[in-house]
């Protein structure tokens, strides 16, 4: 649920992100063959990938568990997320992985990071399309 | 912060991605999700 909710501020975001100049990329951590499942309703203009060893979550500490007392967060998420239409399906992955954001500009230098807490955990769209450098 | 060289992810195809390919042009928005659910 949080997962699509997610992807959704995204998806909303897309088109500021492109003229921008930028691409959005989707990193899951659910095996490959689910990967398609999860990507099939959103535009190719995004580029789903998954990393199903979580090197790369772990190359960027993502954390990993359930938040500790910021989990208690998760209720006030998991209400907003319901009530704009998210709803959970299967997990496929990791489900103690916690996810995050990175604006990378060319060459490699992450200019915006955000590693969620916990579920839910999202930075706010506009600052991601915001750290995007022109 | 830098980002790590040499990451590997998959795509649709099971086709390995280096990640460091993806932000050679262009600024990127990379957003890792929790899970596939």
């Amino acid at each position: 649920m949080f997962c699509r909710e997610q992807v959704a501020h995204i998806l909303e975001a897309e088109p500021e992100i492109r003229r921008r100049g930028a691409r959005a990329i989707v990193i899951g951590n659910g095996a490959v063959p689910f990967l398609e499942a999860f990507a099939e309703p959103y535009p190719e203009t995004i580029l789903f990938l998954t990393d199903p060893d979580r090197a790369a979550y772990r190359a960027l500490n993502l954390r990993r568990g359930m938040g500790g007392l910021k989990s208690v967060g998760m209720l006030t998420s998991g209400i907003r997320a319901y009530r704009a239409g998210h709803r959970q399906s299967r997990t496929q992955g990791d489900p103690l992985q916690q996810g995050g954001i990175f604006v990378v500009a060319p060459g490699g230098r992450a200019v915006f990071v955000h590693r969620s807490e916990t579920a839910g955990d999202h930075a706010e769209t506009h600052a991601i399309v915001d750290a995007i450098p022109l | 912060m830098e980002m790590p060289s040499g990451l590997v992810a998959y795509d649709r195809d099971q086709q390995p991605v280096l990640l460091d390919s993806l932000w050679t042009d262009c600024p990127v928005v990379l957003v890792f999700v929790r899970h596939f659910g």
